[in-house]
């Protein structure tokens, strides 16, 4: 398992470079050059300007920063919500499992674009950015627990009708401790595979909200936002090469979300 | 590099040595791109863009808005007049006229178009100007050629609400799909395209009386992506491009096999304003700061609108002076000028009123931090541009500017219900030349009177001057007294600036070379307006494929 | 034999949409016996340790009837009850052993869980002795392992263990050797055998292995469509098999028949 250890400190070095954003980026990720519009790699600016004159570097570090903090802990929401609804489908009863199905197959089939409109409406104006981005992927995370769920219904049922389990039964071992110490334990290595899933999945979704501007507002850049710009940028995919610098965003998502993929195809056999 | 600057003016004034008739060839096929497919293509219910060029291109009015000149030019009728001190019109038709199918054109037609567009009971946009809250509009036809129509009351500028209205056959069996226009739809495909071929019986000869229209047809194709349409244009599938975004135009320059287009400065213009509900749901001490005419120039002077023209435009857009663009010949008041960037003006004016600045934080003079949310669509790149430049330049001046982008619903119900907003930038689409079609946006008992609607009696002083100025060029008929009424309220406006107006954009398109006899203007249909003049280089010799 | 029976029961039980299983089903157990209950697959034998332990209903069935140990009706107990006398008065040994540990929980763990579910004393001692009982090492490093580093013999080792942890008075091993080579086979069956000296253990010893349940076991009694259609000593049931059934069982039996030509020439 070197692979995963040289995986590990790549990711963990990207970390400490965006954390560190503040002294590695060249400007803030706001300041406007607007004698500098759009302008290509120099040593002031080593990824080049935006439209609006502002250091590409510094908007990637910060952009990065942003997403990697925030798909993580949306990930943990909706994972810890499918380990609670996809427990309860699990352990109560028919009924329940039934209107839970119900609900998640609902809420896998909202248009939850639609969703995230409306509570973006609803929200106070004044709220400063760093709220509406948290606001953001709190949703998110609220609304990715269905997929989740079923797996974890899935897996819990499989560990409730499984041998140790019967044999803790035959034990006399109290429920209590059954669900403490031969449930729990064993949901956990399923949980960490569907966090592993699902945090690609919310920092894609995050630049998909951005591509369509409903994520991260000005001047605040998040992986949506820089990869937004790209859009209108068709002339720098048609000849990446001599437009390199313009592909940073693309090329550091691309590489991130295949490293965690990689990373977590941890050795099977724990369950 | 192949831009052509067409200064409106001079474009005004050209009649073509090219259109010595030797030189001109018919035949051959327009080609173009419309974003949707018409809703309805009866021309009195048209109520979109494409659906009203469609309209355009197929049948007739009785007088037209020349787009270069801005003046209303004779078409079906070849005369009128204006009585009863401007509530009554009369036209004199052109004889011998006929429809598509070769059905006779005559003042019958005029007055069952008109009464059908009088009938409550048909839904249509173009109706609305000739449906007045009080009184009935009244039409006759005095004889073949004469029609007389009479309103209640005087209304400004008459003439223009018959440019856009199209004459419908009184007696054809084919009712509304026949008209007057240069062309008539031969196919059309749902979702796909829409072809038309030339008028046989269409009545407009060139000077050298050769049949009009030079072209065969045009083809119109339906596709909502401008990226793709831009490819097709660059491959030489399609002939023309308009409504171009400056990165979109700007890459066009560079194509030496595609003439750029700059019409000019257009009628719309970005803007933005504070909430002045009185009852809106905001601070006090914020609605004090919104209420006061030191602010709000403040804050347009602490707005470098050339840096947005430059950055945000690639300089293909004006700071703009008021809500009239300079293009728009007749209205514009020429005393008016886009406002400076003047910052340390503004902090100046600011102090005055008890603002200070507290390190790094504009204070007012109760304490309060200087800070508010603007509002905006979603999804306009442009828009979310100028919206960081105003963060930009007003946290210069120590005021914390948030941006908030909301979905177009949302955005009206906040700012046309619940009022809960601070600030709003918005782009405003303007296609009337005459402040006639402002008169709701102007009174202060207008619904979209935008910083405070539906005043009962108006709030301010100035308000109730500007009231006063518009109903005023609205009586008036004489054109340089309504003229000298509408320059008092641009001027009002400017000075009080409860709109701050930032950015007259430039109308931007693009046109293939052997496209001929283009007289392309700021107003729609941009390119078009004249098709029945426009041919091709190559006549219909080859077809570019 | 006089004594009241450890455990006797009549039963009838049966899983929805399978309809009955056990069709009055009446076997006695008495104290430090080993009984034999042997019958083909899908007889009902595990329905039957099942029902005795009252855990017929986690795998869908239902069962009726009485289930009389130590003269209490385990029929008419309460869960609660039923709980503590489950692994310590009553437990269970099943045919695999791997599945049937807690893959995320130590070998030593596991032990102590069988312990506290009983107990609140210390169990460290009673563990120890157990595991020797067991044949069992008991270094650190082997209670630190988990389930996955286990052998299949080792496993079913630490689930006797677990079984026997509080000296229960009956043992439900239901096909204990299925799962094992035929050498570890013979060892589980010689451990179960001095338990059931040492400890004095009665089992229920579940089989379709005949000759197995021939060298344990004290009586065997035959399981087949839903009753008991035979019991007695191993030798009486091979020599003298009375049932149809109990003949072919007898006769299915490789080695026997061979010296059953022996005794009775062509
Ligand atoms: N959970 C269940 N639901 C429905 N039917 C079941 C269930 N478990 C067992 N059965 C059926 O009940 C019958 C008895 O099953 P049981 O497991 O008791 O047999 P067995 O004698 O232990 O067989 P084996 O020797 O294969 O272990 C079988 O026919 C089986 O198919
Ligand atoms: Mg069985």
């Amino acid at each position: 398992m070197k692979l995963r250890r040289i995986i590990a400190c790549l990711l963990i070095g990207l970390a400490v470079l965006l954390l560190g954003a503040r002294w590695v980026a060249p400007h803030g990720y706001e300041q406007q050059f607007r004698d500098f519009i759009a302008a290509s790699p120099t040593k002031e600016f080593p990824l080049g300007t935006d439209a609006l004159g502002r250091d590409r570097l510094a908007r990637l570090l910060y952009g990065s920063r942003l997403s990697l903090l925030l798909a993580p802990a949306a990930a943990a929401v909706s994972v810890f919500l499918a380990a609670l609804i996809g427990g309860l489908a699990a352990f109560a009863g028919k009924r329940w499992e039934r209107a839970i199905l119900l609900a998640t197959d609902l809420t896998l089939s909202l248009p939850w674009l639609f969703l995230i409109l409306t509570i973006r409406g609803a929200m106070p104006l004044d709220v400063q950015p760093e709220i509406s981005v948290l606001i953001t992927f709190l949703v998110l995370g609220l609304l990715g627990w269905a997929g989740p769920a079923r797996v974890v219904r899935a897996g819990v049922k499989k560990i409730i009708a499984s041998d140790f389990v019967f044999q803790a039964n035959a034990m006399g071992t109290p429920p209590r401790r059954i669900f403490f110490h031969y449930i729990l334990p064993n949901v956990r290595p399923l949980l960490f595979a569907q966090f592993w899933i699902s945090l690609p999945v919310f920092i894609l979704s995050e630049a998909n909200l951005g591509a369509m501007g409903l994520s991260v507002s000005e001047p605040m850049p998040s992986w949506g936002n820089l990869l937004r710009e790209l859009e209108s940028q068709t002339s720098a995919l048609e000849h990446p090469l001599q437009n390199w610098w313009l592909l940073a965003p693309i090329v550091l998502l691309v590489g991130v979300v295949s490293l965690l993929q990689v990373w977590q195809q941890r050795p099977k056999g724990s369950l | 590099m192949s831009l052509i600057l067409i200064p409106f003016l001079l474009a005004a004034a050209a009649t073509p040595a090219e259109l010595s008739a030797s030189k001109i060839l018919t035949g051959g096929e327009l080609r173009f791109v419309l974003p949707s497919e018409p809703k309805t293509l009866h021309p009195l219910q048209v109520s979109d863009e494409s659906g009203e060029l469609i309209r355009y291109l197929t049948s007739g009015s009785l007088v037209r808005l020349n787009r270069v000149s801005q003046k209303i030019e004779p078409e079906l009728a070849e005369s009128w007049k204006l009585g009863d001190n401007g509530a009554q019109i009369t036209f004199q038709l052109r004889k011998g006229l006929k429809y598509s199918d070769g059905s006779p054109f005559d003042s019958a037609d005029v007055v069952f178009t008109i009464q059908k567009l009088l009938d409550k009971t048909m839904v249509s946009p173009a109706a609305e100007s000739f449906r007045p809250e009080t009184g009935t509009v009244e039409v006759k036809a005095l004889g073949a050629t004469t029609v007389v129509v009479k309103f209640p009351s005087h209304v400004a500028g008459v003439e223009r609400l018959f440019s856009g209205l199209s004459i419908l056959s009184s007696r054809s069996p084919k009712k509304e799909a026949v008209g007057l226009g240069p062309f008539v739809i031969a196919e059309s495909k749902a979702g796909s395209f829409l072809r038309m071929t030339r008028n046989s019986n269409y009545w407009k000869k060139d000077s050298n009386g050769r049949q009009l229209p030079y072209l065969d047809g045009i083809r119109v194709e339906f596709q909502r992506n401008r990226d793709i349409e831009l490819l097709r244009f660059q491959k030489g599938e399609l002939d023309l491009v308009s409504n171009l975004e400056p990165e979109a135009f700007e890459k066009l320059k560079t194509n030496p096999a595609v003439t750029s287009l700059d019409l000019g400065t257009s009628l719309d213009a970005t803007q933005l304003w504070f909430n002045q509900v009185p009852t809106a749901p905001i601070g006090a001490y914020k609605k004090e700061w919104f209420g006061s005419q030191a602010f709000r120039l403040a804050i347009s002077e602490s707005i470098n609108r050339k840096d947005m023209a430059r950055v945000v435009y690639h300089g293909f857009g004006v700071p703009a002076a008021g809500s009239i663009s300079p293009s728009n010949i007749f209205w514009y008041a020429n005393e008016l000028k886009a406002q400076e960037f003047q910052p340390k003006a503004a902090l100046a004016r600011l102090q005055k009123e008890g603002f200070r600045l507290d390190g790094e934080q504009l204070k007012d003079k109760g304490g309060n931090l200087v800070e508010f949310t603007i509002v905006t669509n979603t999804g306009n790149k442009v828009r979310e541009r100028l919206a960081a430049m105003i963060q930009a330049d007003l946290r210069q001046m120590g005021i914390k500017v948030t941006v908030a982008a909301l979905d177009f619903p949302s955005l009206i119900e906040r700012i046309m219900r619940t009022f809960n907003y601070e600030a709003c930038l918005l782009g405003v689409v303007n296609t009337d030349l005459d402040p006639s079609s402002q008169m709701n946006f102007w009174l202060s008992s207008g619904s979209s009177h935008a910083w405070n609607p539906n005043q009962k009696t108006p709030v301010t002083s100035w308000e109730a001057d500007i009231d006063k100025w518009m109903r005023l060029q609205s009586k008036e008929i004489d054109p340089k007294k309504r003229k000298a009424a509408f320059d008092k309220v641009q001027v009002i406006a400017a000075l009080q600036s409860p709109i701050i107006y930032l950015i007259n954009k430039r109308t931007l398109g693009a046109a293939s070379p052997r496209v001929k006899n283009l007289k392309p203007a700021i107003l729609p249909p941009h390119m078009v307006w004249n098709i029945e003049e426009i041919y091709f280089a190559e006549g219909a010799g080859k077809v570019a494929k | 034999m006089g004594l009241t029976p450890l455990l006797s029961l009549y039963l009838t039980a049966e899983y929805p949409g399978k309809g009955t299983v056990l069709n009055g089903v009446s076997l006695d157990v008495q104290a430090g016996e080993i009984l034999g209950l042997v019958g083909q697959s899908g007889s009902g034998k595990s329905t039957l340790a099942l029902s005795i332990l009252r855990l017929l209903h986690f795998k869908g069935g239902s069962d009726s009837g009485s289930i009389l140990f130590r003269e209490t009706d385990l029929m008419k107990a309460s869960e609660k009850d039923m709980r503590k006398l489950r692994g310590k008065d009553i437990s269970l040994v099943m045919q695999s052993p791997l599945a049937s540990l807690n893959p995320s929980m130590t070998v030593g763990n596991q032990l102590l869980e069988a312990w506290r579910a009983h107990s609140k004393l210390d169990g460290t001692q009673v563990i120890m002795e157990t595991l020797r009982q067991v044949s069992l090492s008991v270094d650190v490093a082997f209670l630190n392992r988990y389930p996955t580093q286990l052998s299949v013999g080792l496993a079913q080792r630490v689930l006797i263990a677990m079984a026997v942890l509080h000296k229960p008075a009956l043992l439900l091993a239901d096909e204990p050797t299925s799962a094992l080579d035929a050498l570890t086979q013979a060892e589980i069956l010689e451990l179960f055998a001095r338990l059931n000296r040492e400890n004095a253990t009665a089992m229920l010893y579940v089989s379709h292995d005949l000759l197995s349940v021939a060298s344990l076991c004290h009586r065997i009694a035959i399981l087949h469509e839903g009753r008991i259609v035979e019991q007695g000593e191993p030798k009486d049931i091979f020599e003298n098999p009375q049932h149809e059934y109990t003949r072919k069982l007898v006769n299915a039996v490789p080695t026997l028949r061979f010296k059953s030509r022996e005794l009775i020439p062509a």
